[in-house]
């Protein structure tokens, strides 16, 4: 199962690729110009203060949009992708975001790098369910934004 | 002699202009933000036996144009028809740039490319076939740094040399191609379409373009296909993605000097208290760098008017009262105005706009007002004429008009001379704070104006945001020295012109019927005439006088002062305000009715004399009702 996404959901650093997008016409061609069409892939780089809008990385063009544009343009994940966005399966952790605190928090719920983990449905907004070893955990968006994954074969 | 007619084209910020500069050898203003040309610029140079016409046109990233800037390049390019097409590309950003010149191609003009920027690719270690490229593209193409110079000999002669190569590329697949060309012909067979260039046509109309679908109306038969848009899109960029892949080596993404300072500029806590310290030290910077040439120039214009005054009879007292007591008054602030556009130009040239946009967009939001329409608020703080006219890049109708109609609030440099007048015999050591206050007012103001007007105008519709991020750069001293003094010299001409001729109306005013008393004279008559209505305002008739020729520029004001002052302008205003009515009379100036420059400009950019009218009917009840609401309060807590 693909997982489909809105761009805005995206945290930064992550690559997600361009599924289609919902935006007037007259935007669309915009970006479409830009290098925006359905198969190409976007790089998220950096989110202004207060979270809104985001600078995106397309071909080599940077670009800022508003949350109200990019939550209308629907985007896949390109793995490794953060937990946060991952739809429900198999994943293999391969690493984190963050400093040797936050890898020593993470190590001692029990998730370490290279180990299998599985995502359980889970409501959007809320924290994600997860099970490692057997054991089910919850994490919060902050924590998952930085744990990176990817799809276990 | 041959005459012929070359158009500049481009996306936006990868150096039209300087191209545009280094051709002709003009100083046409450049700086480092998409959207700086939002007119047609034209200019001229003699090449062998032929008379070159330049045209530099506004930057597009297709030609499926939507905005004001964007129809002029588009309208320019299918309607005038220039011999050639030099389309200018960023040499380090090839995939995105040559969507459009696919697109400009396919207008059947005869198109070079400028492969642009190539300093800057050799610093970021990309190689570029530019043989293979022009081979693949099947048009000349020529490298070019045009910050620094080029070679014109070598680019007219490739650009004239014979290229009817034939372009036998394929980007499109068959059955979209066979659509193209059945639609191709029933345009060339139609009388009122075959002036237009028929593939092109063709293409924009099947794609859903709303010119090209107003240029055909009805008499066409298009097939309506789903996503057609999206496939012919998809073919281009299949078609550069092949392209650049063959042409281009970039080495793996590294950290470059941008990345870096984006990494700081742009942090999400460190983002905006930097950016507030910018604003203060170019604030600091231009009042303090300027005050010591602004003192200088002040000591020479008294001197010189105490020479003036002992010429006999009334030459004596226009040269001294009307010319230098006046006019002088107002070229003691050249430096603090030169020193403003200098530090204005430093931010645009380095390419710090667009991030303070991307800053400040939030805030921007909570004011209904789009990130891009905040460039045009920035920019009026150096001249609000020429700042309407960048918000030609804003696409809703209703929000242009609404950033029009705000950005008089935002306080120009001309008013900088009534402020630091008026806070220099006041304020003593508190008068870069109360200058600094009234940019702060200046600023709720015109934000405040956004959400009423918006409320008014029920506006919904603002143009999503796109601002690109350019490359930072270092400011160039010949850059920054064209930036200042292509601005800087309107102040200066206005103050030979406009401001001058004012002036001397003002003296012969104030001085008519001869050999009256400055009380009787027709100055005082008229002044005191209207000043019943400023009077709750604590202004007397000279102050009224003032603000009323203002309008024609709002250093006017300090010039009328100035003739009324007879040499000491300072001592002069202590005898006609308090420190109260002082900061009442810099309020009002920030507030009443944009100068005649700006309302010209208004009409213009409207169409319409029912804005500018509004916008003065407008700002000058806000003016009166703001002034004798803060004179009321202020002197109930005195």
């Amino acid at each position: 199962m693909i997982s489909i996404i809105s761009l805005n959901k995206c945290p930064e650093n992550t690559r997600c690729i361009i599924v289609e997008s919902d935006l007037p016409d007259s935007f669309r061609s915009r970006l479409m110009g830009l290098g925006w069409l359905p198969g190409r892939e976007i790089k998220v780089l950096r989110k202004a203060p207060f979270g809104d809008p985001t600078i995106y990385l397309v071909d080599s063009t940077e670009i800022s949009l508003r949350e109200d544009d990019s939550k209308l343009i629907k985007v896949e994940p390109v793995y490794p992708a953060p937990l946060s966005i991952v739809s429900e399966g198999r994943y293999i952790v391969l690493y984190f975001e963050g400093g040797r605190v936050f890898a020593q928090k993470i190590n001692s719920l029990g998730i370490k790098i290279g180990q299998e983990i599985t995502v359980l449905p889970h409501e959007e907004g809320c924290k994600i369910n997860i099970s490692v070893g057997g054991e089910n955990i919850f994490i919060g968006y902050g924590m998952a934004n930085k744990i990176f994954v990817e799809k276990k074969k | 002699m041959k005459e012929i007619t070359i158009a500049l084209i481009g996306n936006p910020n990868v150096g039209k202009t300087s191209f545009f500069n280094a051709l002709t050898g003009s100083h046409q203003y450049v700086a480092n933000w998409p959207g700086v040309t939002v007119e047609k610029k034209t200019g001229f140079f003699k090449w062998k036996d032929y008379n070159v016409k330049v045209v530099d046109l506004p930057g597009i990233y297709t030609l499926n144009a939507r905005s004001i800037d964007e129809r002029i390049a588009r309208d320019f390019l299918i309607n005038e028809r220039p011999d050639l097409v030099f389309n200018v590309v960023d040499g380090t950003n090839l995939k995105r740039n040559l969507y459009l010149t696919i697109q400009v191609i396919e207008t059947g003009v005869k198109t070079i490319l400028i492969l642009n920027q190539m300093d800057e690719v050799k610093n970021l270690d990309i190689k570029i076939d530019t043989r293979e490229l022009s081979k693949r593209l099947g048009i000349p193409v020529i490298e070019t740094i045009a910050t620094k110079s080029v070679d014109i000999d070598s680019i007219m002669r490739s650009a004239l040399a014979d290229s009817s190569r034939q372009i036998r590329y394929e980007i499109y697949p068959k059955e979209l191609e066979d659509i193209f060309s059945s639609v191709s012909r029933e345009i060339q067979n139609d009388e009122n379409l075959k002036k237009y260039p028929s593939r092109w046509l063709a293409i924009s109309v099947i794609e859903g373009d709303n010119f090209a679908k107003g240029l055909v109306q009805n008499r066409l038969v298009v097939p309506q296909e789903k996503d057609v848009s999206l496939k012919i899109a998809k073919a281009r960029y299949d078609f550069i993605d092949s392209v650049v892949k063959q042409i281009e080596q970039r080495p793996k993404e590294i950290w470059t000097i941008t990345d870096a300072l984006d990494h700081v500029f742009t942090h999400k806590i460190l983002g905006i208290p930097i950016f507030i310290s910018i604003m203060w030290m170019i604030f600091e910077f231009t009042f303090s760098i300027s005050t010591p040439f602004s003192d200088l120039l002040s000591t020479g214009f008294s001197d010189l008017g105490n020479y003036a005054h002992s010429i006999p009879g009334w030459a004596g007292s226009l040269i001294g009262d009307g010319l230098i007591s006046g006019v002088g008054s107002v070229l003691t602030f050249v430096p603090l105005i030169f020193f403003l556009f200098f530090s204005m130009g430093i931010l645009e040239d380095s390419g710090y706009m667009s991030r303070a946009a991307f800053l400040i967009d939030r805030l921007m939001h909570r004011f209904k007002l789009s990130g891009r329409a905040f460039i045009p608020l920035l920019l009026g703080f150096g001249c609000n004429a020429s700042a309407i006219m960048t918000t030609r890049t804003l696409e809703g109708e209703k929000e242009r008009l609404i950033s029009i109609l705000i950005n008089p609030f935002t306080t120009c440099s001309a008013r900088l001379p009534i402020y630091a007048v008026i806070s220099a015999a006041f304020f003593g050591a508190f008068g870069g704070f109360a200058i600094f206050s009234i940019y702060m007012i200046s600023i709720a103001v015109a934000l405040s104006m956004a959400i009423i007007f918006n409320f008014i105008m029920k506006n919904k519709e603002t143009t999503p945001l796109i601002i690109e991020m350019p490359r930072y750069k270092t400011p160039t001293a010949k850059g920054l020295a064209i930036y200042t003094w292509s601005r800087g010299k309107h102040f200066l001409k206005k103050a030979g012109g406009i401001i001058l001729g004012a002036t001397v109306v003002v003296w012969l005013l104030s001085n008519l019927p001869f050999n009256a008393p400055i009380q009787d004279s027709l100055a005082a008559q008229m002044g005191k005439a209207i000043a019943p209505i400023f009077k709750p305002l604590g202004f007397d008739w000279h102050v009224t006088l003032a603000l009323i020729f203002g309008g024609i520029a709002k250093e006017v004001t300090v010039t009328t002062l100035g003739t009324f002052a007879n040499g000491n302008l300072e001592q002069f205003l202590g005898t006609i305000l308090n420190p109260v009515s002082a900061y009442a009379l810099m309020l009002f100036a920030l507030l009443y009715i944009p100068c005649v420059a700006t309302q010209a400009t208004m009409k213009m950019e409207t169409g319409s004399y029912k804005w500018p009218i509004f916008s003065v009917v407008w700002s000058l009840s806000l003016a009166y009702a703001v002034t004798f609401l803060f004179e009321k309060i202020a002197y109930l807590v005195i």
